[in-house]
């Protein structure tokens, strides 16, 4: 069955733990369970079947860690295990509707600023396994807890691929991941990216995911997907003690809040998803109209955007010397240091400009960004009037930033407003074009209605463009 | 796990600083003592394994890991059963030193300081509640790789067997440098 006429029933079933029933079945892992796909075939093909006949829609192919860093010390690559996982897993939906999941984890590096891997290797990490796993129906990434990460692997599989893209990333219960990013920040940015589910799966249990879950709801139009652990494991024998019918039961809660795609993770087996299916037969989903109000975000801050927000904009050469010096000389710390003076001092969004003659423009912004993005909280406004260097920022930008800026030109709009749908970012128009800022207010707006025309057929959100009418100082003419 | 006053007298001691210091050095280092514990967010784990001998070094039973070097053995001396320890406070703390490492330096050092002494009291608070799940077992103290002769490559090892990146976000890179850096990893003897 096609996956979109899959997400027109009324829920969608994915599947239970792979790890738990592996372990049950006491099959030994060593550092790498996804060479059982290659060693153990007969098992995980019968792990498969098991869930396909418990109900499961979606089966998710045992190929989690199956990325070069952790296949490190496997006698087997990337592209034997994968395509093996994929053959095991269609093998068991040949005759059925059940589609098979590329199953993407993380990577297990930690991505800069943190640590040292770039969101370049991380892009080509999950670049190959999706090629690897170009025989799957669906793309899931999941159990993901830095926003920069998900974001390399959602772009790599937009990229590589053009099957549906369901994501989801590991919460504690404060509503943050391990590395402060909200469930806000999540939705705003993957949203933005194209993806076509959207949820939390791991670390927590069905009922400690029903607050996450509502505030989820109030952020995302998608369909939203919940694969909770049977519960929390005991912390001295890490075994987990919920029955499949509390943990269906639980599941049932969050079906007012637009809950569509539902399965388990750690500690769920068959039968938990079997007690699933039984549960929901009753049940109907609910598809929400939410009104999500304009936002961008870095990972760890979202600004909603519905009064006047304070963007400060000392990050800009026009006019001073020191910050020009600190680009000429390469001099980030400085940078640095006006960004945090700016956000102590009320900023609530950050404009980032670093074009000056005698700098490579790409590489100081880039560089900028992934240090700003390090040490200040707030989101940023991407400033240059280079479509390359607005593009590049955009790509490595962890979070929804703003575009500074598209105007009425063609060649402008023709060059900035596809990035900015590509990348999920809002954009600032200026009212001018090709003959400079028009003298009457009517002329403006005329360039904004083309401006905003032009971004609406590119699938741009209307809340998404900032019109900037061009108020000129009033001795200036 | 409340904590509400960092031990000054050992951040003291990570900043080189002996006897008394001046009262504006107090003062700064209260203000970001305060700011300390208003950002970290603790994050833990622990979990009981069996150890066997094996050639003179100790095997994690039913594990891949071994725990190998003289001083860990003599210091698990006389212990059937280990119980690992992972504990972070979080990047969040990492942050604010980095942030203070480009406005005044000053205060990174303190930071840093006050940081490395809240996340031993961190480990304390968790040996407590150890000590109440493993009524009556005598604990010795938390013995971590870099100590001794056990080496600080085992660190890797035993974050992965504890699954530390995916159950408290805490990395081990391929130096052995735990991040977020205010990190600990430890193994505690039972008897």
């Amino acid at each position: 069955m096609e996956f979109n006429k899959l997400i027109e029933k009324n829920f969608i079933y994915l599947d239970g733990a792979m790890g738990t029933v592996i372990q049950k079945r006491g099959l030994k892992i060593n550092n790498v369970p996804e060479e059982l796909n290659i060693t153990n075939s007969d098992d995980i093909i019968d792990i498969h079947r098991q869930y396909v006949n418990a109900g499961a829609d979606i089966i998710y192919a045992n190929t989690f860690g199956a990325n070069r860093c952790k296949l490190q010390k496997s006698r087997f690559s990337v592209q034997e295990i994968v395509s093996k996982a994929i053959d095991n897993a269609k093998s068991v939906c040949i005759n059925t509707n059940t589609l098979v999941a590329l199953d993407i984890g993380p990577i297990g590096q930690l991505l800069e600023p943190t640590g040292y891997f770039s969101f370049e290797e991380a892009y080509d990490v999950f670049k190959e396994e999706i090629i690897a796993g170009k025989d799957a129906d669906v793309i899931v990434i999941e159990t993901m807890t830095d926003l920069t990460e998900i974001k390399a692997a959602v772009l790599a599989a937009k990229e590589n691929s053009n099957k549906p893209i369901i994501c989801t990333m590991s919460f504690e219960n404060n509503g943050r991941t391990f590395t402060g990013c909200q469930i806000s920040s999540m939705a705003v940015t993957l949203e933005g990216l194209g993806i076509n589910a959207i949820g939390i799966n791991c670390s927590l249990g069905a009922d400690e995911m029903l607050p996450l879950i509502k505030e989820l709801a109030t952020w995302t139009t998608l369909p939203i997907v919940i694969k909770p652990n049977a519960g929390l494991p005991d912390p001295i024998t890490g075994e987990y003690s919920i029955s499949a019918q509390t943990f269906a039961d639980q599941l049932a809660e969050l079906v007012p809040y637009g809950l569509k795609f539902v399965g388990g993770c750690c500690g769920t087996t068959p039968e938990f998803i079997k007690t699933i299916v039984s549960k929901f037969q009753n049940l109907k989903s609910v598809k929400l109209n939410t009104e999500i109000p304009c936002a961008v975000c870095s990972p760890t801050k979202t600004v909603i955007i519905n009064r006047p927000t304070i963007i400060g904009e000392r990050l800009n050469p026009t006019g001073k010397k020191a910050l020009k010096e600190a680009l000429l000389t390469h001099n980030i710390d400085y940078i640095l240091r006006q960004a945090i003076e700016q956000v102590e001092a009320g900023a609530e969004i950050l404009d980032i400009n670093v074009g000056i003659p005698g700098v490579d423009e790409k590489e100081i912004m880039l560089s900028s960004l992934r240090e700003l993005q390090g040490v200040v909280d707030v989101p940023l406004q991407i400033d240059s009037s280079s479509p390359a260097v607005i593009e590049a920022a955009l790509r490595k930008y962890s979070g929804k930033a703003i575009v500074n800026s598209v105007n009425g030109e063609d060649k402008s709009l023709d060059s900035i407003l596809p990035v900015v749908k590509k990348y999920g970012a809002a954009v600032v128009a200026l009212t001018l074009d090709e003959n400079g800022i028009p003298k009457t207010s009517h002329e403006r707006l005329k360039i904004a209605e083309k401006i905003i025309k032009r971004a609406k057929s590119y699938g741009i959100k209307e809340s998404d463009i900032f019109v900037d009418c061009l108020t000129l100082t009033v001795s200036a003419e | 796990m409340q904590i509400d006053k960092i031990n000054i007298n050992e951040a003291l001691g990570y900043m080189g600083i002996h006897g008394k210091p001046g009262l504006d050095l107090l003062k700064e280092i209260e203000q970001i003592e305060k700011e300390l514990l208003k950002t970290y967010s603790p994050h833990y784990l622990y979990e009981k394994h069996g150890i066997e001998s094996e050639n003179g070094n100790l095997r994690i039973s039913n594990t891949p890991v071994l725990l190998c070097g003289k001083d860990i053995t003599e210091h698990l001396k006389g212990c059937k059963d280990i119980v690992l320890l992972a504990a972070t406070l979080s990047f969040k703390v990492d942050n604010l030193i980095k942030s203070y490492q480009i406005t005044d330096m000053k205060k990174a050092v303190i930071a840093d300081a006050l940081a490395n002494a809240l996340i031993e009291q961190v480990c304390d608070a968790i040996e407590a509640e150890i000590r109440i799940s493993c009524k009556g077992a005598a604990m010795t103290f938390r013995y971590s790789p870099g100590y001794g002769d056990f080496d600080i490559s085992m660190q890797k090892s035993l974050s992965m067997l504890l699954n530390t990146q995916k159950r408290i976000g805490v990395f081990v890179n391929d130096s052995y440098m735990m991040t977020p850096s205010k990190s600990v990893i430890a193994v505690i003897g039972l008897s």
